[in-house]
């Protein structure tokens, strides 16, 4: 009975926040439709690609020495950095609509550089680069889009990716991963804003990795910039302390 | 060029087509005149007709300011006259819906259980959608080669060993065309396709008191029209799918029953469901508001032998349900499910969903 008077109460409130929705898009569909192709070379926003590069500094929490068999809690552990750099081609963009009004798009990205081996501060540490290359691809959908003097979208989606590096101390050479995403655009008086959240929730080699990485970027006609903030956690399967890495990054990007 | 300037223009151009139709039939009078000229005295000139212009209307030209208005979308013919809620005319259109549901046995739903399996997780539906066609297409892709097997060879060798040899011939422009033609039909079409998760970190129930269900229902397939109800001006709609589907859980079996009969007491034991076979759903439109549909697994593992001592499950479930349209992008479906023959062999099944 509970589950009952529980789905009648969501039932009655999903159908009053929805019942707006299925009316004003339909009005502005049109209108956004046009507007949608109008803006498509204005920069980070309807359907772009972008080349760039990046730069990215490192820095965390490890078991000593990296020990991925580490076991019990309380391990000591030790604090490391390492630094990267490298290219991005990236491409995103909506194409089509739902029936209602949902933008239907996809993106693809990829990056391709190097990274420094872990340094610990006072040890021995190896003098070595490792290759990184990371793609992602995924399905995204304007969910909520409007138009006007600040023309906006929040999108979300769901893909999967793969990466190599052999330098983590937590993870396994190459991996691949599931991944949903959220992204905020605004276009402000010409210049195109972003911000997106990309999580992992679990990697194919090592099922304790968790990862968020937020960006947030403007446009400026051709030229795109921006941060990134990459946080990964890790549980060994045997540990019961939590590693974080930060990284944290800068790009340069041209847009077409 | 202004809205005011261009009703002016628009003035201006239908004050000269007056002006020319006057003058023509002036003209056209005058020639009259000059053809009776040798006969009678000229004649005497109409009175003029005082000339009221048609009240003035937009015409629009091209502009810089106003550029001619875009080609229509492919919505835009339909999106003003729709009434909040669509019925079954939506399933003719692009959409996805998705949302948790919750539950009790289902395809897990067998003899001997000390209380059903707890169901919980999430569906996600696309209807024409893309990831179907990218789907179809990577299978097709995958099975169309550059060669065509042409048969093989054996022979033995004095050492005694069976050597085969393969035969391949490239494929000629006219396969290769057909092939192309076949991979564009493919992504031309339109596809319907269905994700259901269950989670067992979804689930309402107590996951100690009760067995819960891990795993996935996958389809994939088209749709067939069945035409509309009398008296009604949806459609209803039939749904062939390919279905692919692996659940799991800890079924908490009574004693003496399940694959360990000789057991004493209840006892927990691991269930596998797995359906790979066709899926047959009809959805019956009631109102624009409700909608009735059932729906048929048919387990083609059916047809092999049943291994209920190692608690392999292959059934063919049949699901009976209403859904409702709270709103055309809000709804609540429901339905009961059929496992079996016998009371344990029920289930149920309901729903809170988005469409988007």
């Amino acid at each position: 009975m509970n589950t009952l008077r529980t789905l009648v109460a969501a039932a009655v409130t999903l159908g009053a926040l929805t019942a707006p929705l299925t009316v004003a898009p339909r009005t502005a569909h049109a209108a956004d439709a046009v507007k949608l192709e109008e803006h498509e070379a204005k920069g980070y926003f309807d359907k772009i690609g972008r080349v760039g590069g990046y730069y990215g500094m490192v820095s965390g929490d490890r078991p000593i020495g990296g020990n991925l068999g580490v076991s019990g809690a309380g391990i000591p552990s030790e604090k490391y950095t390492r630094s990267g750099f490298g290219l991005d081609f990236d491409m995103l963009g909506f194409w089509d609509a739902t029936r209602f009004d949902t933008l239907i798009g996809a993106e693809l990205i990829t990056k391709f550089g190097t990274y420094k081996a872990e340094q610990v501060e006072g040890g021995t540490n190896p003098d070595k680069s490792y290759l990184f290359f990371r793609m992602d691809a995924a399905a995204d959908y304007g969910l909520l889009h409007w138009d006007g003097a600040m023309k906006g979208r929040v999108s979300g989606g769901a893909g999967f990716g793969m990466d190599f590096d052999g330098g983590k101390w937590f993870a396994h050479k190459g991996r691949g991963y599931a991944l949903l995403l959220a992204r905020v655009q605004l276009m402000v008086g010409g210049i195109g804003l972003h911000g997106s959240y990309h999580w992992v929730p679990t990697t194919t080699n090592d099922p304790y990795i968790r990862e968020h990485r937020f960006e947030g970027a403007a446009a400026l006609g051709a030229l795109h910039a921006g941060l990134r903030l990459t946080i990964t956690t890790a549980r060994p399967e045997r540990s019961e302390d939590l590693f974080v890495q930060r990284e944290v990054g800068a790009f340069v990007a041209y847009a077409f | 060029m202004t809205r005011n300037g261009l009703r002016a223009h628009g003035c201006g151009a239908l004050a000269v087509i007056a002006v020319v139709a006057f003058a023509g039939q002036a003209f056209a009078q005058d020639g009259q005149g000059e053809d009776r000229k040798d006969e009678t005295a000229p004649p005497t000139p109409p009175p003029p007709t005082p000339y009221t212009p048609p009240p003035p209307t937009y015409a629009p030209s091209p502009s810089i300011a106003e550029p001619p208005p875009s080609p229509k979308k492919k919505y835009d013919d339909q999106e003003y006259d729709e009434p909040w809620v669509t019925g079954t005319a939506r399933l003719a259109d692009r959409f996805y819906e998705g949302g948790p549901f919750t539950g009790a046995g289902g395809p897990l739903a067998i003899n001997g259980l000390e209380s059903p399996v707890a169901l919980g997780g999430v569906r996600v539906l696309e209807n024409h959608g893309y990831l179907s066609k990218l789907f179809i297409a990577t299978l097709m892709a995958m099975g169309q080669g550059n060669s065509r097997y042409m048969g093989s060879t054996y022979h033995r060798d004095s050492a005694g060993n069976t050597w085969r040899t393969d035969y391949y011939r490239p494929l000629t422009p006219a396969e290769r065309e057909a092939n192309a033609r076949a991979m564009n039909a493919a992504i031309s079409a339109e596809y319907v396709m269905e994700l259901t998760v269950y989670s067992p970190s979804l689930t309402l129930a107590n996951r100690d008191e009760r067995a819960v269900a891990k795993g996935f229902e996958f389809y994939i397939g088209g749709e067939f029209p069945l035409g509309k109800t009398s008296g009604k001006d949806l459609p209803s709609i039939m749904q062939i799918a390919f279905v692919g589907s692996h659940i799991t859980a800890d079924g908490i079996f009574k004693a003496g029953e399940g694959p360990y009969p000789q057991s004493t007491t209840s006892y927990r034991a691991p269930l596998y469901y797995s359906n790979l076979g066709v899926m047959v759903r009809t959805i019956f439109p009631i109102t624009a508001w409700a909608e009735a549909y059932v729906h048929w697994d048919l387990n083609i593992l059916t047809l092999f032998k049943q291994q209920p001592e190692k608690g392999y499950v292959w059934t063919s479930p049949f699901r009976a349900g209403l859904n409702f349209n709270i709103t055309d992008r809000a709804y609540v479906r429901a339905h009961g499910s059929v496992n079996g023959f016998g009371a344990y062999a029920l289930g149920w099944h309901s729903e809170l969903g988005v469409r988007f």
